[in-house]
């Protein structure tokens, strides 16, 4: 047993997912008609922590099956596309367990996005090696954040404001299952690594199902806890930025290419700060009136 | 509460470019025979006072360096000698970490410290192992050192000394600072370079200040995402009612402290030792209770007396500064510490210049 509680991260191979017994696992597939079977079979003998659909079209090209309901899913989708195809996609999604994520890389993501949760869909940004358009990611951010009426959610926004301990560092990284401290990543030869990257670059923490249960005694993976401390050898862009705990240099590989992460996360830090000292307000015990 | 600053080494692994230890030609270590000694004369001090305690500050040098006999040792005379007392001392170690290896957590837990000071420098080149003074290498062995006390669940703080190079970028490097510590727990001193500066690292008075000053409103702001920033929070914690004053704003460090070097030599602390000010003899020839009784101390309640009616008798600063460190006042000439220290002017004006218009507060 994985005494450590990961999920398990795979690719939609039902023998990879017969061996496993008693696990939350994400199946990651990118045929639509795959999620409702995947779902069953991870059911068999795991349960379903979410399924992780990526298409390479628009999301308003894409036809929700009925047996999608029967799991959690998130749906990776490059644009969101026409609105007047999106709308006849909104009403197909809006009964489903769904998250839908659009690239970073594309100017319309931002408003889509904020489109999106005012209809209720909950959505979020997904981060590959296109640049991203801080300002707007900005003026998304604040969308969610300062929200005047109720919105569906928008992450890795959402998950920061309401994780967010001012005393604690945070990792956004699980909103994308990629946070090793709650998810590990496996192949169909089983093979095991820390994150999705690792996984396809060969960099593997250890080779079989087996081996995860005495995984919090394995040296690479605590080791890879303590990685962070290297950029405090000396003052860097990530160790004397303000937003460093919420962020955790997540964007760090492209601060030469593509700046803007330091002034956004700032924002979004006292965002953080703000939202949670609303909450110990409201926490804080209210004087009680006698009953009328 | 008598705190032992207790100095068994003056040797150092590490070559700090504004620390005079490293000017050290024969760095001396002490004996475990006298260790021995120590803890049997702390065993009949407690034993006369019961209701005190004693703060038993390992300092250094580096502690470190000492040998796994040394702590074996300390552990297996304190269990000896202090069988009825060992509860009534409070073990804490300042270390530059960079030689902490498994088996010193177990000594750690054995002595009960749960909680070590450290220093952290993340400018290259003032921090650093050997003559080319290497910070990469420090800094790889001093986080080596901060993971296994992690792993062990033993806390830990730092000190940052604030020099020249440190005036650069006060933000970007109270950032690192904070970032590295989400919980706080770092104190920001002044760097004392008495005598030669080859590296120009030497800050005035007021360059502190106003690097506080710079850092103040920033630290202020966002107070509750970094508790616990000296000088700070304990200024707030002042300002609030609380007392919390180090030694230097205590005004009473004559009634508490002792310091034993590594041959047994006494003195009131560290800096008194270094400087060859005061001397209260040497453990091997006196008791701890005739130290602590010792009539130099008297010079220490004098200069109380006289800066109340004299320097400091209108300032309005004084229940929290109480004239500042008393060898910081020495005069050579009048061979006595009668007088207020320059810092005590620079307390107030970054207090009147920046503490009280931000926060409201007033002394």
């Amino acid at each position: 047993m994985n005494k450590m509680k990961h999920i398990l991260v795979c690719e939609d191979n039902e023998e990879l997912i017969r061996k496993f017994s008693f696990e939350a696992i994400v199946v990651k597939t990118k045929n639509p008609e795959h999620v409702g079977h995947i779902g069953r079979v991870v059911e068999e003998t795991n349960k379903v922590h979410c399924i992780e659909l990526t298409i390479e079209d628009n999301l308003s090209g894409l036809n929700p099956l009925d047996d999608w309901k029967e799991v959690p899913l998130h749906i990776k989708a490059p644009r969101m596309g026409h609105f007047l195809d999106f709308v006849r996609v909104r009403h197909l999604l809006a009964p489903l367990s769904v998250r839908v994520f659009l690239n970073s890389g594309y100017e319309e993501t931002y408003t889509d996005l904020q489109l999106m949760s005012s209809l209720g869909i909950n959505c979020g940004l997904y981060f590959d090696e296109n640049p991203i358009n801080w300002k707007e990611c900005t003026d998304l951010m604040d969308f969610v954040v300062y929200p005047k009426v109720p919105r569906a959610t928008v992450e890795p926004f959402h998950y920061i404001i309401t994780e967010y301990q001012p005393k604690e560092t945070i990792n956004f990284s699980g909103v994308y299952f990629n946070n090793p401290e709650k998810y590990l990543h496996i192949d169909k030869n089983e093979n095991v690594a820390l994150t999705a990257e690792n996984l396809t670059a060969g960099k593997y923490l250890f080779n079989g199902v087996e081996q995860i249960q005495n995984i919090a005694e394995n040296k690479a993976y605590k080791a890879y806890f303590q990685t962070w401390k290297k950029k405090f050898h000396k003052i860097s862009a990530c160790s004397a930025c303000p937003a460093w705990r919420i962020c955790g240099g997540f964007f760090e590989n492209r601060l030469e290419s593509n700046p803007g992460c330091r002034e956004a996360f700032s924002e979004l830090i006292d965002a953080a700060d703000l939202h949670y000292n609303n909450k110990e307000k409201e926490n804080e015990k209210q004087p009680q009136l006698c009953q009328l | 509460m008598p705190t032992v600053i207790f100095k068994p080494t003056e040797k150092c692994n590490a070559r700090c470019t504004y620390c005079d230890v490293v000017s050290l030609r024969e760095p001396k270590t002490m004996e475990v025979s006298l260790l021995k000694e120590i803890f049997i004369k702390m065993d009949a001090y407690l034993k006369e006072f019961p209701e005190e305690k004693f703060e038993f500050v390992w300092h250094g040098g580096e502690p470190l360096l000492l040998g796994n006999e040394f702590f074996e040792a300390a552990i297996e005379y304190q269990e000896d000698f202090c069988a009825e007392t060992k509860d009534r001392i409070n073990h804490c170690i300042q270390t530059n970490l960079t030689l902490l290896k498994p088996e010193h957590i177990g000594f750690f837990q054995k002595l009960g410290i749960n909680s070590v000071g450290t220093s952290y420098e993340p400018i290259e080149g003032i921090r650093g192992i050997g003559k080319k003074v290497n910070s990469e290498l420090y800094n790889d062995k001093f986080f080596h050192g901060i993971n296994l006390l992690e792993n062990n669940n033993i806390g830990w703080g730092f000190i940052y000394v604030v020099t020249r190079k440190s005036l650069e970028d006060p933000v970007a490097l109270f950032h690192t600072l904070a970032n590295l510590k989400p919980d706080g727990g770092f104190m920001m001193n002044a760097v004392l370079i008495y005598g030669d500066d080859p590296d120009n690292l030497a800050i005035t008075p007021m360059e502190y200040v106003d690097f506080l000053g710079t850092l103040f409103p920033l630290w202020w702001q966002h107070r509750h995402r970094w508790p616990e920033v000296d000088p700070f929070s304990s200024l707030v914690k002042n300002a609030e009612g609380h007392n919390s004053l180090g030694c230097v704003d205590s005004g009473s460090c004559g009634y508490e402290h002792i310091y034993i070097g590594p041959n047994g030599e006494a003195s009131q602390c560290g800096r008194s030792a270094d400087w060859g000010l005061i001397s209260y003899g040497n453990v091997k020839d006196r008791s701890l209770q005739e130290i602590m009784k010792d009539p130099k101390r008297e010079m220490f309640f004098e200069r109380q007396e006289y800066l109340m009616h004299n320097d400091c008798m209108d300032c309005r600063f004084w229940k929290i500064c109480h004239g500042g460190c008393p060898l910081d006042a020495y005069d050579e000439k009048e061979k006595n510490f009668d007088r207020k220290t320059f810092w005590c002017e620079l307390k107030s004006v970054f207090i009147e210049k920046y503490f009280e218009p931000i926060t409201g507060y007033s002394f």
